[in-house]
C-alpha cells in the first residue's frame, strides 16, 4: 500500500465521522492550548522582571547578612543575625572596586506632620545613595556627607509623602516627627514610580547613622549597595575578600557557605529568576503531562469504539488482501491524525488566548510584552504526535489482529 | 496441471480444549475455466472449505497446492499477498463500504496492492461498466439496491482478475429477478474464461454451475459434472 494512499484512506474515515472526531480530540486542544498559554505569560513575567532588573543596570551588587549556612540569595531576614555594619561600608569605601557605595536600614513606621500622620518606609542611606539608583531631587537638596557624619535629623521626602502631608504647601525647611524625633525636610524626590512591586514615592530617606541612633537604636545595617566599576564580577570577589578581611573569618579558600554576610550581582540575580522560572516549567509540564495523558485515554477509548464499530469493515480489507501492518498502520495513522489535528487547534488556540491576556494584563501592568512560546508551539506537535502514537497503538493492534472470517460475520 | 489441488485436506477448530473437525480428507482438483458449486446444509463444512481455498483460513492437515505452489504451511501476511492478487470475494451480504462510493469500493483491492490511482480509476470503471453499472460510479453504496450492490461486490472481485472468483451464497440475500441478473453476470464471467467456485446450498443456484461437489458433515460426499441445467439456457 501506498503511503498517499495510506493516508487518504486514514483521513476519510475520520472526515465521515467529522463530529466524533472533533469532540474526540477536545482533550488534546484544551492541554495543549493550555500549555502553550501558560508558557506564554511565564515567559511574559519572567521577561517583567528581567527587564525591571536590567534597569537597575548590571553593573549593581548587592551586600547582604547570611546565616552562611547555604548559598541562595533572599530577603533579609529578621532570623538573620545582623552582620553588616558602617565599618564595612569604610572598609569597602578604600577598595578602589566601586564607585558608589551607600548602607541601608529600612523600616516601616509613621511619620507626621501636626495632626496628619501616615505610615512609610524610612530608609537610612548615605548621601551616595541617589547616586547609585539614579534617583533625582526635584525641590530641595539630597544630604551629604556632613550630615551623615554629624548625625542630621533631615529628611527628604517621597512625592506621595510630601503631598499628603504637605498638600500644596512647599514642605523644604518644616519638620515632620517620626517616631516622636523632629526632622527637617531638606528636599522632596521627583515621581520615581516602583520598583519591584514596593511603590519608592512612598519613601523618606534619612541619614543612616541617624537612623540607627534615633530611631531604631542599632548598630547595624539591613544591607549595603554598589556600583562597581569595570567587571562586576571581579568587584564582587573584591567585596568578599575586603569583608572577610573586616570580620576576620578564616576562609582562604573563599567557601560562600563560611561567610556570614552574601554579595552578589545583577546576574546572579537573573540566575535565581531562571531558576524560578525552570520551577515553574516543571509544574507547568507536570500540569500538561496530566491533560494530555487524560486526552490521551480519551483518544484511545473512541478509537478502540471505532474498531469495534469497524469490524466488519476490517474484515472486508482484510479479504480483499490487507496486511496486518496496513490495518496497524491505518489506525495509527487515524489516531495520529487526530492528535495532530488537536494539536493544530490547540496551538492556534493556545497563541489567540497568549496574545488576548497579554494584551488584557498589558493594559493594567506596564511594560508586560506579549510572547508567542515557539518553544511550547513545537513541543504541542510533538507532545500530541507522539500522544497519538502511543494511545493508538493499543486499538490499532486489536484492530490488525482480528480474523477476517470473525470479523466479516461480525453483526 | 490443476489450478487449485487438495491432498486430503483437514480442518479443526479448537476451543476451551474440545476439537471440533469442520473437514477431513478432502481431496480434490479444480482446474482453470471451471465453474464450480460447493453445496451442503448449513454446518457441512462448505464455508470452511472455500476459506480454507480463498487464503482465509489455515488448513490443519494435508496439503493444498495453487498453481503447482505449496501453500499448506502459509504465514498470515503471505495468505493475506495471495487474496490481494489471486482471488476475489463475493459474500452474501455485500460488505461494502456504506458511505464510500460505488467507485471506491470498487477500488479497494487495488489500493493494497499499491496500483497508482489513474490506473485503480480506469480498472474500477471497467469492471463496473462489465456489470452494467458504468452510469453509477459516483453513487454512495447504501443508496443502491441490493440488486445493484451485489453486482458492484462483483465488480470489487473481478477488478484485480484475479485468478478465482469465489462466491458465498451470493443470490441467497437477492429477491429473485436480482438473483438470476447476477446468476447471469457469473455465467458471463464464466464464459470469459473465469475460474468461480460458488458456494451455496439452495440446488437451484448450484446448478448453474457445470460441476457441483456437495459437502456433508466436512467430507466430499459427491462430485458431478452431469446435472440438468447448464448454463446454456441463458444464451438464448
Amino acid at each position: 500500500m501506498r503511503l498517499a494512499d495510506l493516508i487518504i484512506t486514514s483521513s476519510e474515515s475520520l472526515r465521515r465521522n467529522k463530529s466524533r472526531s472533533l469532540l474526540t480530540i477536545l482533550g488534546v486542544v484544551i492541554g495543549i492550548a493550555a500549555v502553550i498559554l501558560m508558557l506564554a505569560i511565564g515567559q511574559s513575567a519572567e521577561g517583567y522582571i528581567l527587564n525591571q532588573v536590567a534597569d537597575l543596570g548590571s553593573d549593581l551588587i548587592f551586600v547582604e547578612p547570611s546565616s552562611g549556612e547555604s548559598a541562595e540569595s533572599g530577603p533579609p531576614s529578621p532570623y538573620i543575625e545582623q552582620t553588616l555594619t558602617l565599618d564595612d561600608v569604610e572598609a569597602l569605601e578604600k577598595n578602589d572596586y566601586f564607585f558608589a557605595i551607600s548602607p541601608v536600614l529600612a523600616t516601616s513606621t509613621a511619620v507626621s506632620r501636626g495632626e496628619v500622620s501616615k505610615f512609610v518606609q524610612v530608609y537610612g542611606v548615605d548621601e551616595n545613595y541617589t547616586e547609585i539608583f539614579s534617583q533625582e531631587v526635584q525641590t530641595g537638596r539630597f544630604f551629604e556627607a556632613s550630615d551623615t557624619d554629624s548625625f542630621a535629623r533631615v529628611a527628604v521626602l517621597g512625592k506621595s509623602v510630601a503631598e499628603d502631608l504637605f498638600g500644596d504647601q512647599d514642605p523644604i525647611g518644616r519638620e515632620i516627627k517620626i517616631k516622636k524625633i523632629s526632622f527637617r525636610v531638606i528636599g522632596v524626590f521627583g515621581p520615581l514610580g516602583s520598583q519591584f512591586f514596593q511603590n519608592l514615592d512612598e519613601r523618606v530617606s534619612i541619614p543612616v547613622t541617624t537612623a540607627q541612633r534615633d530611631i531604631l537604636g542599632v548598630d547595624y545595617v539591613s544591607y549595603i549597595v554598589a556600583r562597581a566599576k569595570g567587571d562586576p564580577d571581579i568587584a564582587k570577589e573584591e567585596a568578599q575578600f575586603t569583608l572577610r578581611q573586616t570580620h576576620e573569618l578564616d576562609n582562604p579558600n573563599g567557601d560562600t557557605s563560611k561567610d556570614d554576610f552574601l554579595v552578589s550581582t545583577q546576574s546572579d540575580a537573573v540566575e535565581i529568576i531562571g531558576a524560578v522560572g525552570n520551577v515553574l516549567s516543571i509544574l507547568l509540564a507536570s500540569i500538561a503531562a496530566i491533560s494530555l495523558l487524560v486526552g490521551g485515554i480519551g483518544i484511545m477509548n473512541i478509537m478502540l469504539v471505532s474498531v469495534t464499530e469497524r469490524t466488519k469493515e476490517i474484515g472486508l480489507r482484510k479479504a480483499v488482501g490487507a496486511t496486518y501492518k496496513e490495518i496497524l498502520n491505518q489506525f495509527l495513522v487515524e489516531a495520529v491524525m487526530l492528535t495532530i489535528l488537536g494539536g493544530l487547534i490547540g496551538v492556534i488556540l493556545g497563541i489567540l488566548t497568549s496574545l488576548g491576556s497579554a494584551f488584557l494584563i498589558g493594559y493594567f501592568v506596564d511594560g508586560w510584552d506579549p510572547n508567542v512560546p515557539l518553544n511550547g508551539v513545537i513541543l504541542g506537535f510533538v507532545v500530541s504526535t507522539v500522544v497519538g502514537l502511543t494511545f493508538g497503538i493499543y486499538p490499532a493492534r486489536h484492530a490488525a489482529k482480528l480474523d477476517p472470517i470473525e470479523a466479516l460475520r461480525y453483526e | 496441471m490443476a489450478l487449485i489441488e487438495l491432498r486430503n485436506v483437514g480442518k479443526q477448530y479448537e476451543n476451551d480444549g474440545v476439537v471440533t473437525p469442520a473437514l477431513s480428507g478432502v481431496t480434490l482438483n479444480i482446474n482453470e475455466g471451471e465453474f464450480v458449486s460447493l453445496m451442503g446444509p448449513s454446518g457441512s463444512g462448505k464455508s470452511t472449505l472455500m476459506h480454507v481455498l480463498g487464503f482465509l483460513d489455515h488448513l490443519t492437515e494435508g496439503e493444498y497446492f495453487f498453481k503447482g505452489e505449496d501453500v499448506s504451511r502459509l504465514e498470515k501476511d503471505a495468505l493475506a499477498m495471495h487474496r490481494r492478487k489471486d482471488v476475489g470475494f463475493v459474500f452474501q451480504f455485500f460488505n461494502l463500504l456504506a458511505k464510500s462510493s460505488v467507485l471506491e469500493n470498487v477500488m479497494l483491492p487495488l489500493v493494497y496492492s499499491g496500483i497508482p490511482k489513474k490506473e485503480r480509476i480506469k480498472l474500477a470503471t471497467k469492471a463496473l461498466e462489465s456489470v452494467g453499472l458504468g452510469h453509477r460510479l459516483e453513487h454512495l453504496s447504501n443508496q443502491l439496491s441490493g440488486g445493484e450492490r451485489q453486482r458492484v461486490a462483483i465488480a470489487r472481485a473481478i477488478v484485480h482478475d484475479p485468478a478465482v472468483i469465489f462466491a458465498d451464497e451470493p443470490t441467497g440475500n437477492l429477491d429473485t429477478k436480482s438473483g438470476e441478473a447476477v446468476l447471469k453476470i457469473f455465467h458471463d464471467l464464466h464464459k470469459e474464461g473465469h475460474t468461480i467456485i460458488m458456494v451455496t446450498h439452495e440446488l437451484e443456484a448450484a446448478e448453474n454451475a457445470e460441476r457441483i461437489i456437495k459437502i456433508r458433515d466436512g467430507k466430499v460426499v459427491s462430485d458431478s459434472k452431469d446435472h440438468t441445467r447448464r448454463f446454456g439456457e441463458y444464451n438464448k
